[in-house]
């Protein structure tokens, strides 16, 4: 193991030297700059900001883009803070649990410590997150060699019935919705045979349909299309704009460390499991956190101080826990990192055993990012809590124009073609679709990303056992992960089981 | 519980979607061509079309015809996928049934009876028509039609003239903001996308069909 960690020390060498030149910490302090205004802005989030910015990044060194999307990444939870505690409104899903408490706090005119609170919380958590991803790493690099084509194929799999599971229990939605991103990964030349397929002639689509306009569209256009169907403004709370005391947050955190770290200890842990995500590691840890506290001085939900901070830890930790199985197995946890490795890949990094053996030094650079962009997020967020409070009162109809123009830019930026800004805009309405009708975007957009790979790895497990199926069941690590696949698929029946049973105990 | 009896349609409509698709199939396994077999598969939609429609609740039928489409496409995209041979249609006709499958499934979800219900409950929760609740056809339809409008604006004037006209007009009239903060915004639009895209990163942006033709 100590072998493992001192070969690392060359990469972490390379990364951190790159890292410090202006140009890249300019870079990383603009992606934490957008997380946070995006994360601060109700109904943009983290995945809007993501996609807006893999346009930009073309033309960048792999290393400069990864610092812009991961400082992006690990600042928007924090910034979705602070309309949370402020405005009782979640920047991003993962703050709803902050709302219990911090609004409260905010409405005693406490909103300076519950900011700050929030701000070291996210921080700390954050950190914890990247340190277990930084030991987890050398681990993960001997676990992936146990892997061959046949349990990628059986990954990407369980990683998507996993998603498909957790997104909001539409699991038979959601694994229609990864079909459809499987079909589209199909459209234009097969990776086996070379042979065109499902282009109709149409010119724009021979090299497949591209990821940059169609996550542009399936997250940022979409969203532009929802918003301005609900219309009105975004916030309509603008009371207890009051930042005073921040340091007597600051100061909470430490006073109640514990709470800081079983939130991250929570988080990290989620963050880990394939689509979970950020909200239900917020939501474990605020339930834990009452669970623990049975007589807490100030009741929960009253404006205790250790709610905001249980929740915060939690959605930051997870930000390192999910690029575990990202970076590792190429397996998305949630709709962000989807659209980070989906970034990734067309920078020419593909997640797996390749990547942590022959881009170490990039692995190390995301870390590192994700470390630096997380305190830098808090920093800003402490020195300027206010102004961002007035941005989530935003109208729908300045931010609608203003975020379609400049992501449709963005659609052709790519390859300086027309047909890509129409791509995005199919697959907007595709997107506004999905929302309207309940079907999750998330695990269109994992498959969307991973079809080629999967494709692949299918062929090749078939290629090396003759065109026998059997080499999906007769393997050790493909047994385990065809019983996790069965057993995911049938958590949603044991849980309306458990919840049917439930008043039936109560009445006898 | 009293039974219910089946509406005509139902049992119309399930018999037609049978027997079409016992003919897709056969006719896929005698070799007929990609059309014939592929008509069989439109009629089979159709037949459970009339088949399901009864049985859904007026508060679903949105969502209903919604995952019919979805089938549609699905079985649309088999029918295509057999114009392809061996290893570069085994994966995608893999995922086409799984999505007929699938979706079946999800329009069952939508019928009230005790089908239905097992279906919803195996797989977590039912179609929340709530989610609809302010959401107006008539606006969704006026908004993915300035959608299109910015398209086709930005295909006729390109990137530069486009952006401050499509806040200026998306401000102004659907917005009905006052004019000071919509020509501020707008200008501030240009800015931003000039000085980024442009002046920074050095692309150069599409300048529309009518500059194109003005320049030749």
């Amino acid at each position: 193991m100590l072998e493992a960690f001192t070969g690392l020390l060359g990469p972490l060498g390379t990364a951190s030297l790159h890292f410090l030149s202006v140009q890249s910490l300019t870079w990383l302090l603009a992606g934490t700059c957008i997380g946070l205004l995006f994360g601060a802005v109700p109904g943009l989030g983290g995945t809007t900001a993501l996609a807006l910015l893999i346009p930009l990044t073309f033309g960048m060194e792999q290393s400069d883009a990864i610092m812009l999307m991961g400082g992006s990444m690990a600042a928007t939870s924090t910034g979705g803070s602070v309309s949370a505690i402020l405005l009782n409104t979640p920047g991003t899903a993962p703050n709803a649990a902050t709302t219990f408490d911090g609004f409260p706090l905010a409405s005693q005119g406490r909103a300076g410590e519950a900011v700050g609170a929030a701000a070291t919380a996210s921080a700390l958590g954050g950190l914890i997150g990247v340190f277990t991803l930084l030991v987890v790493i050398p681990i993960a690099k001997q676990i992936v060699l146990l892997f061959s084509p046949p349990e990628f194929f059986l990954l990407a799999v369980f990683g998507l019935v996993a998603v498909a599971v957790s997104t909001g229990e539409r699991t038979l939605q959601a694994l229609i919705a990864g079909v459809l991103g499987f079909i589209c990964a199909f459209v234009g030349e097969d990776l086996i045979t070379a042979t065109i397929r499902y282009t109709y002639d149409i010119e724009a689509l021979q090299d497949g349909i591209k990821l940059v306009p169609a996550l542009i569209g399936i997250f940022a256009i979409a969203q532009m299309i929802d918003l301005a169907v609900k219309g009105g403004s975004i916030a309509e709370n603008p009371a207890a704009v009051k930042i005073q005391r921040v340091w007597g947050g600051v100061a909470a955190v430490f006073r109640n460390w514990s709470t800081m770290l079983v939130g991250s200890g929570i988080g990290t842990f989620i963050g880990a499991v394939p689509g979970v995500g950020g909200t239900v590691a917020g939501f474990l840890s605020y339930s834990t956190q009452v669970q623990r506290d049975p007589k807490p001085d100030v009741a929960y939900g009253k404006g205790n101080i250790r709610g905001v901070i249980a929740p915060e830890s939690a959605n930051n930790a997870k930000d390192g826990g999910s690029m575990i199985p990202t970076i590792a197995f190429g397996i998305p946890g949630s709709a962000e990192t989807a659209v980070f490795l989906g970034a990734m890949v067309l920078h020419g990094l593909e997640p797996g055993p390749t990547l942590l053996n022959d881009h170490e030094d990039v692995v190390f650079t995301l870390v590192l990012s994700l470390t630096v962009a997380c305190v830098l997020a808090s920093i800003i967020v402490l020195m300027l809590a206010r102004p961002m409070a007035y941005l989530t009162l935003l109208d729908a109809h300045v931010l609608v124009p203003v975020v379609t123009v400049v992501a449709l830019v963005g659609a052709y930026a790519l390859e300086n073609d027309f047909s890509h800004v129409v791509i995005a805009m199919v697959f907007g309405i595709v997107g506004y679709l999905m929302i309207r009708f309940q079907y999750p975007r998330i695990t269109f957009t994992i498959a969307l990303v991973l079809g080629e790979i999967t494709e692949r790895s299918f062929f090749q497990a078939l290629g090396l056992s003759d065109g026998s199926y059997g080499i999906f069941f007769n393997r050790g690590v493909s047994q385990i992960l065809l019983a996790m696949i069965i057993f995911t698929l049938a958590v949603p029946a044991i849980r309306t089981l458990l919840k049917r049973r439930k008043p039936v105990l109560g009445a006898s | 519980m009293s039974e219910q009896r089946l509406p005509f349609a139902t049992i119309a409509g399930s018999v037609v979607c049978l027997l079409s698709v016992v003919a897709f199939f056969a006719l896929i396994n005698l070799g007929y061509s990609r059309e014939i077999f592929g008509f069989a598969g439109a009629v089979a939609w159709v037949g459970l079309l009339f088949a399901v429609r009864p049985l859904v609740e007026a508060r679903s039928l949105s969502a209903f015809w919604f995952a019919l489409c979805v089938l549609g496409f699905f079985i649309f995209f088999v029918d295509q996928t057999y114009e392809y041979q061996g290893r570069v249609r085994l994966f995608p006709l893999l995922i086409g049934y799984l999505g007929i499958i699938l979706s079946l499934l999800d329009i069952l979800s939508l019928t009230r009876g005790k089908a239905g219900e097992i279906v919803t409950r195996s797989f977590g929760k039912a179609f929340d028509p709530t989610n609809l609740e302010g959401r107006s056809a008539l606006r969704e339809v006026i908004v993915i039609g300035a959608m299109c409008l910015i398209i086709l604006s930005i295909y006729l004037l390109g990137f530069l003239l486009s952006t401050p006209l499509v806040v200026v007009a998306w401000m102004l009239v659907a917005g009905r903001k006052p004019l000071p903060l919509t020509l501020a915004t707008a200008a501030g639009s240009f800015v931003f996308v000039w000085f980024l895209f442009e002046f920074v990163l050095r692309y150069e942006l599409y300048r529309g069909l009518v500059w194109e033709i003005m320049t030749g």
